[in-house]
């Protein structure tokens, strides 16, 4: 699954027996390590490296279990305090350390006699052919090691990625995200870089497709003509009537609003008269105060005619003009 | 300013309903702009013509190009024409001028239609020879001119015309027209 089979074998570690010196040779105070032909033929003593392993992983889960049985009532926590299972433990570790290295001495010590016998006992040929035999079902061996690897990740990636999923499910991303620094994060971001990738001119095409500034333009551009254009307007009406009000104050008039509204909302007969009437053909005015008398043109209406609704826009009795 | 309406090319923008003043006679000052706006026009048109008589006339007799310089008679009585036809052709057809377009003024008769093509000749003829009839206005307590006294005539506000858009509510904050 790692792959470990196809590296090198591994290096013994940890509670490794020591290596003893080959017979005949004279003894020294320091021990050396065994020359590689013996190192390679002698079993590499991996069992202490995996016992760790799997003690560790015990010891994880049971913490692991002893934190989510924290908040149960009457839970108490014994791992780090038991006596008895932690003696168990050493007392057990310490037999494997010396049952290795016991084996591991009878190994140094039978191995060339077990050779010699083997030599002396068995036809020359069969070391090679076994040799052989061992090589074709080693190669057999891995590659179905690697083929039920193969089948297998499939069915492991799918139980990562549910664990994964479940993990992150029962996660507070928030808190996590509160977490980051993102600044540092930033700091690390090589702006140019992107913008080096980014195609700025297309995308600012596209946002002014989208946009449609020439419309934006004209009608903003009509907009602000028309507004302004109301604007004088509005100031000479101001002025029309500072001129009014001047001129009665001269005049002695008692009202300084403009009177009369003679032509209210004079719009072109055309724009009044229906579809099927001609174009010039007179069209009844669009506000009664025309039908009013007129200042200067005779008196056509009786005096006590009643009133005429009032109109849209304001009106006011024409008063015969002044002198 | 019109906030621009995603998807909204077609309608027109939005401009508040016409003014308060919509209807009501005009006054000098508005009237007197009106009028110089057209005697600008006139004498656009004026200038206009003249390059157009010199451009013309170097075109088919060759150098040099020069201005014309008529006769004064010729010269009054041509701007004096143009002046006329111009005032009485506006009035007639579209019932405003030029200046009258800008400042938002429509020419009637006094029951509010308009005017006829003898009624606004005389009107024309009246405003070029008489300007000065327009001081009679502030006078007038129907804001009538001499021109209007004579052919009974009357100029009113009517800003929008043919364009007036429809009336909608107005926008926040605007008071378009109403405030005067």
């Amino acid at each position: 699954m790692t792959g470990h089979d196809d590296l090198p074998g591994p290096v013994p570690t940890g509670a490794a027996p020591t290596v003893r010196q080959p017979a005949g040779e004279p003894p020294s105070r320091t021990a050396r390590p065994a020359p590689e032909s013996s190192r390679a033929t002698r079993p590499v003593p991996e069992v202490p490296r995996v016992t760790r392993l799997v003690l560790g992983a015990a010891d994880t889960a049971a913490r692991a279990v002893a934190a989510a049985c924290t908040g149960i009532p009457g839970h108490r926590p014994v791992l780090d305090t038991a006596l008895l299972p932690n003696a168990a433990l050493g007392l057990a570790l310490e037999a494997q350390r010396r049952s290795l290295a016991a084996a591991a001495a009878a190994y140094d010590r039978t191995a060339p006699l077990l050779g010699r016998a083997a030599r002396a006992l068995l036809p020359s040929g069969w070391p090679d052919a076994a040799a052989r035999r061992a090589a074709h079902w080693s190669e057999r061996g891995r590659a179905e090691r690697r083929r039920a690897r193969e089948e297998a990740a499939p069915a492991v990636h799918a139980l990562l990625r549910s664990v994964a999923s479940a993990v992150v499910e029962q996660m507070d991303l928030d808190a996590v995200a509160d977490r980051v620094d993102v600044n540092r994060i930033a700091r690390r971001v090589d702006a140019d870089d992107v913008l080096t990738r980014v195609d700025l001119v297309a995308y600012t095409e596209q946002v002014l497709d989208a946009l449609d500034i020439g419309r934006i333009v004209r009608d903003t551009g009509g907009s602000i003509t028309a507004e302004t254009l109301d604007a004088v307007r509005e100031q000479h009406v101001r002025a029309d009537r500072l001129v009014q009000r001047i001129t009665a104050r001269v005049l002695r008039r008692n009202g300084t609003e403009p009177r009369g509204a003679a032509a209210p909302a004079p719009r072109p007969a055309a724009e009044r008269a229906p579809a099927h009437a001609a174009p010039d053909a007179p069209a009844r005015p669009a506000s009664p105060a025309p039908q009013q008398p007129a200042p200067d043109a005779p008196q056509r209406s009786a005096p006590d005619a009643p009133p005429r609704p009032a109109p849209v826009v304001p009106p006011s009795r024409p008063l015969p003009e002044a002198p | 300013m019109t906030p621009p309406v995603r998807g909204g090319g077609a309608s027109p923008p939005f401009r508040a309903p016409g003014p308060s003043v919509q209807g009501l006679p005009a006054g000098l000052v508005s009237r007197t702009t009106a009028a110089v706006l057209d005697a600008g026009v006139l004498f656009a048109a004026a200038l206009t013509a003249h390059f157009a008589y010199a451009a013309g006339r170097y075109l088919l007799l060759g150098p040099p190009f020069a201005m014309p310089d008529p006769a004064a008679w010729l010269t009054f009585s041509t701007a004096g024409t143009l002046a006329v036809g111009y005032l009485a052709g506006s009035w007639v057809t579209g019932g405003r001028t030029a200046g009258n377009q800008v400042m938002g003024l429509r020419v009637t008769s006094r029951s509010g239609h308009r005017l006829t093509l003898a009624t606004a000749v005389v009107r024309a003829v009246l405003c070029v020879v008489f300007p000065v009839g327009l001081l009679w206005i502030p006078v007038s307590r129907r804001s009538a001119s001499v021109q209007d006294v004579v052919v009974d005539s009357a100029v009113a506000h009517d800003w929008y015309g043919r364009t007036r858009p429809p009336v909608r509510p107005r926008a926040a904050g605007r008071d378009g027209g109403a405030r005067s």
